[in-house]
Formats: C-alpha cells, structure tokens, sequence
C-alpha cells in the first residue's frame, strides 16, 4: 500500500522535558506545529514506541527531530533515514529506524524518511535547556520547515 | 581485588547497560553486576514544587510506565490530603492501571521476547528481533501488536491523548470513562483474549524445550515481595505488601504503605548510583528480593476470577514452594495477561466507571504521604514529605529495576558460570546474559529517552581487575 | 461627544475621542494583540504588547493608552512591530521559569498563546533562571512566581474591581516581585477576601486554584466582564 497525496506528512519530535537539552526534539516540533504548511501533522512524544508505525506507514513523508548525544561538535544535522531491522537491545523500542521498518513489515509502507537531529549540551534534571541546546532548537525549527516545504513543493 | 567500574556521564546518557564479570584466580566466575543508571537526581529537582503537581511532573521519568506513576504520585498525595478515594474513582484507577499491564507486558512477550523463544537463543542477533519474528510468524506478531494496542487504547479513553495522561489526581481521577469507550473496551475484549490464550498455550507448549535455560536463567533462592489484597489474593494496585520466602512462607502480610520502612531498607553500594532495597528482618545482601509479575503470583494465594484461578495454580504447582526460575517471569507475565483481561472485563460491567463522583477535595492533613503501586515490572514508592502547605521537602522514590538490581546481578553471573570459558566473552553467552536480563523487563528509561534504546556493554575482568574482553551489542 | 476619524491599517474608521486607538481598533474589527490590558480596569500600558505606528511619530506607542487622533495613520502590522512584539514575548519567557510541560495553565495560557501567534521558537536572551518562590499558604489559591509576568492585572483587578488592594508590587525591574498585603505570605494577607477575581485575571499559570495539575488551570474571564457590567451599567447578564 502506498500513501496517496492526500496522506500528511509527519513530523515527530521526541525527548524529555525535564532533562535539560534532551528536551530540544519537542521544543523544536512544538514550534513547527505553529508554522508548518497545510498538510503536516506534527506529534510529540516522550519515547519512540511502536504504535507510531501506523501512522508512519499512512504518512507520505516522516521527519523525526530529536536529541543528539555524539557529534557534538557538529551543528544541527539533517539527513535521510533508512529503515533498520535490528532489535531494541535491551531497551523498549529502537530509533526512528526501527519504527519504519515496523511500518513496512506490519503495513506494507515505509515513506521516505529524515531525521534532524540537535546536539545537546546536558542532559541533567532541569526543565530549562542549555543556552546552545536553544539555539540549535531555533535552527532546526528553521532546517525542518525548509525541508517541509520542499517536501510539500514535490507533491505530485 | 575486583576493580570498581565507574560509569562515565556520557555513557549514561547513551544508555549502555554495563555489565562486568569477574573472575577469581581460578579463572572462574566470581560475581557479575548489572549497572543501572541513576535516579537520585529525580528527588532533588522535585523539592520545593507543590505536591499536586506531582503527578504530572514523575510522569515523565519514564516513557515506559507514565501510568505507575501517576498512580504511585496520586496515591501518595491522598495520604497527605488524609481521603480515602471514592469508590469510583478507585475501580478508574484500577482500570487504567490494567490497561497499562496489558500493553506492558505484550510489549515485553511478543516484541522483546518471544523472537528469544521462537527462533532461538543461537539464530543470527540481527534476525532475533520483532522483525525475525514477524518473517516466521506474520500472525503472531501483528496479533501481540494489537493486544498492546488495546491496553493502550484504554489509557487513551481514560486519560485522553496526550503524552502524560495526568489523569489520577491526588483525592481520585478528572473524570469517567464514557459508554462509547465502554462499547469499544467490550467490542475488542474477545480478541484480547483469544490472544492472550494463544501465547499462554504456546509458551506453555514449549516450557519442555527450555528446561536448560528454565534451570540456567536465574534459579535461585530468594525473597519475593508485592502488594496482596485483604485475603492474600493478586493485587495491582491497593492492598499490602507480603513477603515471601523461596520456599513460600509468608515472612510479612499487609504492610500499609505509610510503614514502609519498618520492612524495607535502602542499602547503597560503592559502584552503583542506585539504592539497594532489602527486607529488614534478614538485613542485606541476604534480604534482596524479587519484584515483578513471578514475585506477584508468588505472593498471592488466588485470583478473582475461574479462569484466571486456573492459570495461577497450574503455575504454581511448577514449584512446592515459590517459583524461583527467573525464566519463568515469562510465564507470570502471560497469566497477569489473563488475569488483567478478567479484571477489565469485570470493570466495565459495572457502572461506578461512568460516575462523575470522583475526586475529593482536602487541603494538607498529613505532613507525608507514601503511595505504592504494582508497575508492570514491580512494586513502585512514591514518599513524599511536605511543609503545612504541600510544597515538597523530601522526595524518595523506589523503582522496580532497582529492587530487582541484586537478583539481575544473580541471574548475570548464573549464565556466565555456564558460558563463559576462558578469556573471551561468546556470543552463545551475551545472547543468553541478553535474554536472562530481559526476563525482569528492566526499565532503565527513568533518564532520557535515548535510553529506549539500550545497547548492552559486557566487561570481562580479570581477578586483578584489568579488562580481558568487553563486547558491545547496539 | 466628539467624533475622531482616523485610518488603521489603511481602514478608514471613526470614534468617540475619549476611546484609545486599542479600543477603536477591536470595534472595528482589527485585532491587537495584548496582555497586561483586561477589561473593567485602568490600562497602564505595561507590556508593551500593543505597541503600533502612528505616522509622522517617531516611536512606537501603546495602544492601549494612546487616544485616538483627528487624521491619525494607524498600523498595527508591519515587520518593524512584528519584530518588537516577538521580542518582547521572547523577554517575558527569558525573564522568569516558564515551564509549559509542568504548568497548571498549559494549554489554557495567554502567554502560550502569545508565543504562539508570533511565531516564537526560542528566546535569543540569555535566561535570567531567577531563584523564585511559591506561595500556596493560601487556602483555595497559590502563586508561582517563576510564572509572573508582572502584568499587573491581579493588583488593578483586586484594588479597582474587589476594592481590597491585597495584591502589588515590590522592587524595581527585573527585581520587581507581586506581594500580598505589607510582603507577608498569601494565606496571611487580612486583606485579602478570597473571591478569586486575581486567579480569573491572571493570564499564566502565576495564579492559580491550589489542587490545580498539569494542564487543569482554565481561567474564566467572562466571570469578571459579568461584575463589570453589573456595576457600570447596571445591567446583570451573563
């Protein structure tokens, strides 16, 4: 099954609220939710957890934004994401990865995926983000609605 | 000399689960330890914030049980306003509660562990997972798939669709379920429970293959503890603790929640950041005991309802005393399915669900307040001190994979003692230590969310302390 | 009574001369966004919030307290008041703690909704993080100071309104903290008649009903227009 134009493009911001920089993915989503074209459905969450896949697999494009604890040298990233069908570890649920390859293998679709990712200075116990946790939000609220609206220009 | 292992803040934030093994002069397992991240940060950033927010504010410890917190915070806080919640709202809060098992467990059955059992402990790492499982049996996994659904959607009907549901509130819940939910509860329950059964017969079917790993995966002696209702029968929820022994004597009955501490006490240790739980009376190490679903049918004499009675008994008959097999958490999980099911579909029949008298009004009339209740993976205290105004002086919070942390740590160096020869770390044994971890659904995602994800570390060191092998597994 | 016509937004409008350009604006339609105004009490143009350009005048000027003019050009949207008003709210939220995830009023917030409509993602100001107190010695209501913005609306709506002035303020700038009575705790105030008008008014979580969780503040402010049109015009509707 594929997604027809009509279906949204998703947008999926996750972390936690009161560890510092982790909450940068639903800072960033919830400022998107307000300036997103028509056609975007912006959802927040505080893990990745496999009742996404659904909606993914309905979805014409998905675009995770989230944390980022390596490469802190580097500034926001946005790069595509390939689906990826290794287990959880130990943990719960995998990344935006896992989730599309569940979309795929449960509902016959896994749209073209990105992933934004923020890096995060600290991740302590506190519900105020780092000064540089804030300016990434603030660049890849920017970096997302760009690739929003090429996503939405190249609809058939 | 064992070498004391220090996690570093960036690997915690990654969220490895580190586990060393240590071996003697002899070359022989000595011990394993299981690392579990911390928590202590958590009571500290509560301080000074009014206990009604509570509820609210524990809930995103953790993305994986928000709902045993919430009930762990509302409880705690009608201790401190001195109500007893109506009925009502009770039966709510139960009901939730039961939803968040249901999913819970499946998760854990047929996402994280049944790939473990159906395509087994040697298949390829990167086919053992729901993805291998849902190539061998498409059925199975979509079906484990929308059982967790179900539990879910309940949380959803109660609690509405956000993130948190802050739903229980200290003095009751905000409000009731509606008849549309109740009809949507009662049109899936039959599938729910075809379900449930299905993976009960099936584990049941293959008990017979995992003698080996029934007898490797932890079987050992040891305490058990959970809340029992008034007559010693499966409680989630209300009710008091019990201990039990491994040969099943009730050591303690109908512990109230605000005395605690007069069987629990807190051991800390020098290598790890999180508190060690122990029954008083045997002091500690020896009064480490297990939490969780075997540690709930081990403490309870009967359930409520025939079919979920069954079940429980032909549990219990695996053991003339407790059921010590950590593998067998599995098997308790599966009939707390059932029994969550029973429990529900008794709920919705009875119209208290749908009454709005649900919440009670009080100002501050005890200075603390502890609520307990049964997570999915084990007993959870919130203990709350406040000020004559209810803003918070002391936060203490006892989870379930730290009361676990001891027999995790048990359940680690039992496989190792069988798999690990010489000085390499196999690929037979981190599958098996994987898997034997795995049978306590530990849930280390009390810090950041990246945690969900929990690639495993596990250090090989030698009686001199020096690091023989290390694997790392994402 | 004399009649002013004036333009805003290139919208050619009349009104009273005693009106200010906020009010002639919302009679015809045009929307300014505001914040530290609340109907029934005095406007002290405090926040800033509704600053707008007046042709020919050099600064920007609040609407809330400028009258209408004779030939005056109003605007109310140009990017030059699109960028202060965006600034400002970026100043409230670096100001104190705002924590919408844990707030009572998530959801229900004016200061929410402001952050919203001006398309705010962050603050480019460093964040003061001041060490702020909560009152909730109170029996039915508390105070969060780390979610003030120092509207005023509690002090005007408690000395104008109820008529008992239990609320106001103490210290200057970013020091400035709302006090109950002579700085003693809330639940000490003898002024103070407990009828709630200050929770109503309050446009955050500040204020708000004790018990209150995450997201369960809903403020009715109909409830104060009520009280309002009772005693100005004599006139009880709901």
């Amino acid at each position: 099954m594929q997604a027809g134009s009509a279906a949204p493009i998703l947008v999926i911001g996750c972390g936690n609220a009161i560890r510092e920089d982790d909450a940068a993915g639903l800072c960033a989503v919830e400022a998107v939710e307000a300036l997103a074209p028509a056609g975007v459905q912006c959802l927040v969450r505080h893990q990745l957890l496999p009742e996404l896949a659904e909606p993914i697999s309905q979805s014409r494009a998905v675009v995770f934004v989230d944390a980022r604890a390596d490469r802190l040298d580097q500034p926001v990233i946005v790069e595509p994401l390939a689906s990826d069908p290794t287990g959880a570890g130990l943990g719960h649920f995998g990344g935006g990865g896992s989730l599309l390859a569940l979309a795929e293998a449960l509902y016959g679709h896994a749209p073209p995926a990105w992933l934004v990712t923020i890096p995060g200075a600290s991740f302590g116990f506190n519900t105020e983000m780092t000064d540089a946790g804030r300016a990434g939000v603030h660049e890849a609220v920017r970096r997302t609605l760009e690739l929003l609206a090429e996503l939405a220009a190249a609809q058939p | 000399m064992s070498q004391r292992i220090v996690i570093d803040p960036v690997t915690r934030i990654e969220g490895h689960a580190k586990i060393s093994i240590q071996l003697d002069d002899q070359g022989q397992v000595e011990g394993a330890r299981f690392h579990v991240t911390e928590f202590r940060g958590f009571e500290k950033f509560c301080l000074g914030r009014p206990f009604w927010e509570m509820p609210g504010i524990t809930a995103r410890i953790c993305g994986i049980c928000p709902i045993s917190h919430i009930l762990g915070s509302a409880k705690a806080g009608d201790a401190i306003l001195a109500v007893k919640v109506s009925e009502q709202a009770n039966k709510l809060r139960r009901l939730m509660n039961l939803g968040q098992y249901v999913q819970s467990h499946a998760l854990s059955f047929f996402h994280l562990s049944a790939p473990d059992f159906l395509l087994g402990w040697d298949s390829d790492p990167a086919s053992r997972n729901v993805f291998g499982l849902i190539k061998a049996n498409p059925d199975l996994a979509r079906k484990g798939i929308r059982l967790r659904q179900f539990g879910q959607e309940i949380i959803s009907l109660l609690g509405g669709s956000k993130i948190h549901p802050a739903w229980a509130v200290p003095g009751g819940v905000r409000g009731p379920l509606t008849t549309e939910g109740i009809d949507w509860i009662k049109d899936r329950l039959p599938e729910a429970n075809e379900t449930a059964e299905l993976a009960l017969t099936l584990f049941k079917g293959m008990m017979g293959k995992f003698k080996a790993e029934t007898q490797i995966f932890g079987n050992f002696p040891s305490l058990f503890m959970s809340l029992v209702g008034p007559d010693g029968e499966w409680e989630h929820h209300d009710g008091g603790l019990r201990f039990v022994d491994a040969a099943g004597n009730i050591l303690a009955d109908h512990v109230a929640a605000a005395d605690y501490q007069t069987v629990i006490g807190e051991a800390v240790e020098p290598w790890s950041y999180l508190k060690f739980p122990y029954f008083k009376l045997m002091g500690y190490p020896a009064g480490g005991y297990r939490v969780g679903p075997l540690a709930r049918l081990n403490c309870a004499e009967h359930m409520q309802t025939p079919r979920a009675e069954r079940e429980l008994q032909e549990f219990k008959s695996l053991s003339s005393g407790s059921v010590n097999n950590t593998f067998l958490y599995h098997y308790a999980r599966l009939v707390e399915i059932i029994a969550a099911l029973d429990a529900i579909e008794r709920l919705v029949d009875d119209p208290d669900i749908l009454s709005d008298m649900v919440r009670a009004d009080a100002g501050v009339n005890n200075l603390r307040g502890v609520g307990i209740t049964e997570a999915p993976r084990g007993t959870l205290f919130h203990d709350y001190t406040v000020n004559r105004d209810g803003l918070l002086e002391h936060v203490n919070l006892i989870v379930s994979t730290g009361q676990n942390n001891l027999a995790m740590n048990r359940t680690v160096e039992q496989i190792a003692k069988h798999y690990v020869h010489g000085e390499k770390i196999e690929e037979g044994m981190l599958n098996r230590v994987e898997a034997g971890i795995r049978c306590y659904d530990p849930c280390l995602s009390c810090s950041t969310h990246a945690i969900g994800q929990m690639p495993m570390e596990v250090s090989l060191l030698a009686a001199n302390g020096s690091v023989l092998d290390t694997v790392a597994r994402g | 009574m004399a009649v002013k016509t004036l333009t805003i937004d290139g919208k050619a409008i009349s009104a009273r001369e005693e009106q200010t350009i906020l009010q002639a604006a919302r009679e015809n339609g045009i929307t300014i966004p505001t914040l530290c105004q609340l109907n029934g009490t005095s406007n002290i143009g405090a926040c800033r919030l509704c600053l707008v350009e007046v042709a020919g005048v050099p600064k920007l000027l609040p609407a809330c307290v400028t009258l209408v003019g004779e030939g005056m050009q109003v605007s109310t949207d140009s990017e030059k008041i699109h960028e202060y008003r965006k600034m400002i709210v970026e100043l409230l939220f670096a100001e104190r703690n705002h924590v919408c995830a844990a707030c009572v009023e998530n959801g229900h917030c004016e200061l929410q909704d402001l952050a919203i409509s001006v398309g705010m993602d962050h603050s480019r100001y460093d964040y003061m993080n001041p060490k702020c107190a909560v009152d909730i010695t109170h029996k039915r209501y508390g105070i969060d100071h780390n979610r003030c913005v120092l509207c005023g609306r509690c002090v005007r709506v408690c000395d104008e309104i109820e008529g008992a002035h239990t609320w106001d303020f103490q210290g200057r700038g970013a020091n400035t903290r709302t006090i109950s009575d002579m700085f003693v705790p809330w639940g000490q105030a003898v002024s103070c008649t407990s009828c709630g008008k200050c929770v109503q008014a309050c446009p955050t979580g500040a204020i708000f009903r004790r018990g209150s969780t995450v997201a369960e503040m809903q403020k009715d402010r109909t409830r104060l227009d009520f009280i309002v049109t009772a005693r100005e015009k004599k006139q009880w509707i709901a």
